[in-house]
């Protein structure tokens, strides 16, 4: 590892990760109480970890007080990233179906401000569900947002009409190389309750981190992802293996978010958080995904983003 | 943003149609093409004294009329967008369509610190009245879309021939039982959007404040109808009222 930079006398190495464009989109879940809000939220950021088979990279992005939400009650702010609109246009209104919808006392609004004329492209929410009301569903317009009522069995779901799309960046990312997986969970834990508070990134993957990072491409033709063997510690006796014989477990914390300081700022509040928590002798080493630069135009170099 | 207010300084003794004292008409006129624009057998001028300015942290143009209107017919018919501010009392037809027209007021905000004559909301179809008085018969009469608040009573057969739209009462108006339903008590996260679209704009402490407050966060009655035109429009009030 090549490094002068550490931290807590953990070194970082002197590489960097390698985002990409993807378009994204903010949610607002409200419902009676915290609970539900949070069913309905857990339901529709489901089967959401990566793009490569999910079709869209979903998550809470923070918990809402009453006072943050458009109807004063407790609410989920969600962040949803895919790789392209139309795939966001499908997966948004889909899910909002089958998880909102369906969730009792559950409402949803469109969580970016803005209207046609700022955010042109937009991803229907109300625009599709209302049909389920059979003609019962009642539209309102108030200000310039349109809501729509859908009758049901609790007594009336309330969905905004629609909600805009922004540019955002998925794959920002750091690898925490651990002499022991109980090391690498202690590390990976710390950096992901550090990031959880933060504003406009999510980290999609199961408690915030994967241990299956993948590589582009693979040997298999109907594959366009496989596992990244440089990580792997079973494999450390290939030639392309990027750890030492110290390093047992690597996990990988993805980071995805609406602009470049954002994922920059998660990626340091998390990679201090990680090194603060940790002792150098059960976190070895922190470093960071890239494909060489080809695969994403955002890169996000360790040693700036720590400065 | 613009604002034009309308003082009146000499009350007509008979009624007037007020239909041309419009923000549409307003924008872009000077004062003085304001002054003469045509109101019935006046010139604007001769009935109300004219004062334009403007203000950098408002956001929408207001129109102010400030004076006994109850003999002004027609007051913000077809009004658009923009705030229509009354400080006193208005004759019938606040908010109507606009001469041959079909659509009454279609946005924006009016609001009528006294009591309005019949036919308030005639065909509206988008945008909020809020009357703090009383008003007169076939309040929000063929409504298409919109909400009226009225802190006060309704006159005789109100939300006749309503489609859509939402009427928010004080207190269950006298309806024809086999044209609405019966009333049903409900709560929906929609009446606190609603109640915060307009509570900012209501004076506090007035009876229009008061019902706001009481909708916010609790049940509600609604009625829908009018049935026999297949209408879905709703007559909402606070549960208990």
């Amino acid at each position: 590892m090549t490094s002068s930079l550490q931290i807590n006398g953990i070194p970082i190495e002197a590489t960097f990760a390698e985002a990409f464009d993807m378009k994204a989109t903010r949610l607002v879940i409200t419902a009676d109480d915290a609970q539900w809000a949070r069913e309905a939220a857990a339901a529709m950021t489901g089967f959401g970890t990566s793009v490569i088979a999910c079709g869209v990279e979903i998550d809470v992005e923070r918990e809402l007080s009453e006072s943050e939400t458009p109807d004063g009650r407790p609410g989920m702010a969600i962040l949803a990233f895919a790789m392209s609109g139309s795939e966001l246009e499908k997966q948004i209104p889909r899910r909002a179906g089958q998880c909102v919808l369906t969730c009792p006392t559950a409402a949803l609004y469109a969580g970016l401000d803005g209207d046609k004329t700022a955010l042109p492209k937009r991803i229907p929410l109300g625009k599709t569900l209302r049909y389920f009301g059979d003609g019962h569903q009642i539209s309102k317009v108030i200000g310039s947002k349109r809501y729509w009522r859908i009758p049901v069995m609790d007594g009336e779901f309330v969905c905004e009409h629609d909600v805009g799309r922004i540019d955002g960046i998925g794959g920002g990312n750091f690898l925490l190389l651990g002499s022991s997986i109980a090391a690498a969970t202690k590390a990976c834990r710390a950096a992901i309750e550090a990031i959880r508070p933060l504003d406009g990134v999510i980290t999609p993957f199961p408690g915030g981190a994967t241990r299956s990072g993948s590589k582009v491409g693979s040997k298999y033709k109907a594959l366009f992802a496989s596992t990244n063997e440089a990580f792997c510690p079973t494999l450390r006796h290939l030639a392309s293996s990027m750890i030492n014989a110290n390093v047992n477990a690597v996990l990988e914390v993805v980071i995805d978010g609406i602009d470049f300081d954002s994922v920059s700022r998660a990626m340091k509040v998390g990679i201090h958080a990680a090194c603060e928590a940790s002792d150098p002798q059960g976190l070895l080493g922190v470093t960071a995904g890239n494909y060489g630069g080809k695969l994403g135009r955002h890169h996000f170099k360790l040693v700036e983003v720590l400065a | 943003m613009n604002t034009w207010s309308l003082e009146l300084h000499k009350p007509p003794k008979h009624d007037v149609d007020a239909a041309p004292i419009r923000l549409a008409v307003f924008r872009g006129l000077s004062q003085i093409e304001i002054e003469k624009i045509p109101i019935g057998e006046f010139e604007l001028g001769e009935l109300f004294r004219v004062q334009h300015s403007t203000h950098a942290t408002q956001k929408t143009e207001r129109l102010v009329l400030t004076g006994d209107l109850r003999r002004f017919n027609n007051v913000a018919s077809q009004h658009r967008q923009g705030e229509f501010i009354v400080e006193g009392s208005v004759g019938h037809g606040l908010g109507g369509p606009f001469g041959a027209s079909q659509i009454g007021m279609c946005g924006g905000l009016v609001y009528v610190r006294g009591d309005a004559g019949d036919y308030v909301g005639h065909r509206m179809r988008r945008g909020t009245i809020v009357v703090e008085g009383n008003v007169g018969a076939l309040l929000a009469s063929q409504m298409v879309a919109g909400t009226i608040l009225v802190g006060g009573t309704p006159g005789a057969h109100p939300a006749y021939c309503m489609r859509r739209g939402t009427l928010i009462l004080q207190l269950p108006p006298e309806l024809c039982c086999d044209r609405f339903s019966a009333p049903v008590r409900s709560f929906t996260p929609f009446q606190t959007l609603l109640v915060r679209s307009i509570q900012g704009r209501v004076a506090a402490g007035t009876a229009v404040s008061g019902l706001l407050d009481r909708l916010e966060f609790s049940a509600h009655c609604s009625r829908r109808g009018d049935l026999a035109v297949c209408g879905q429009g709703e007559i909402l009030t606070p549960a208990g009222a």
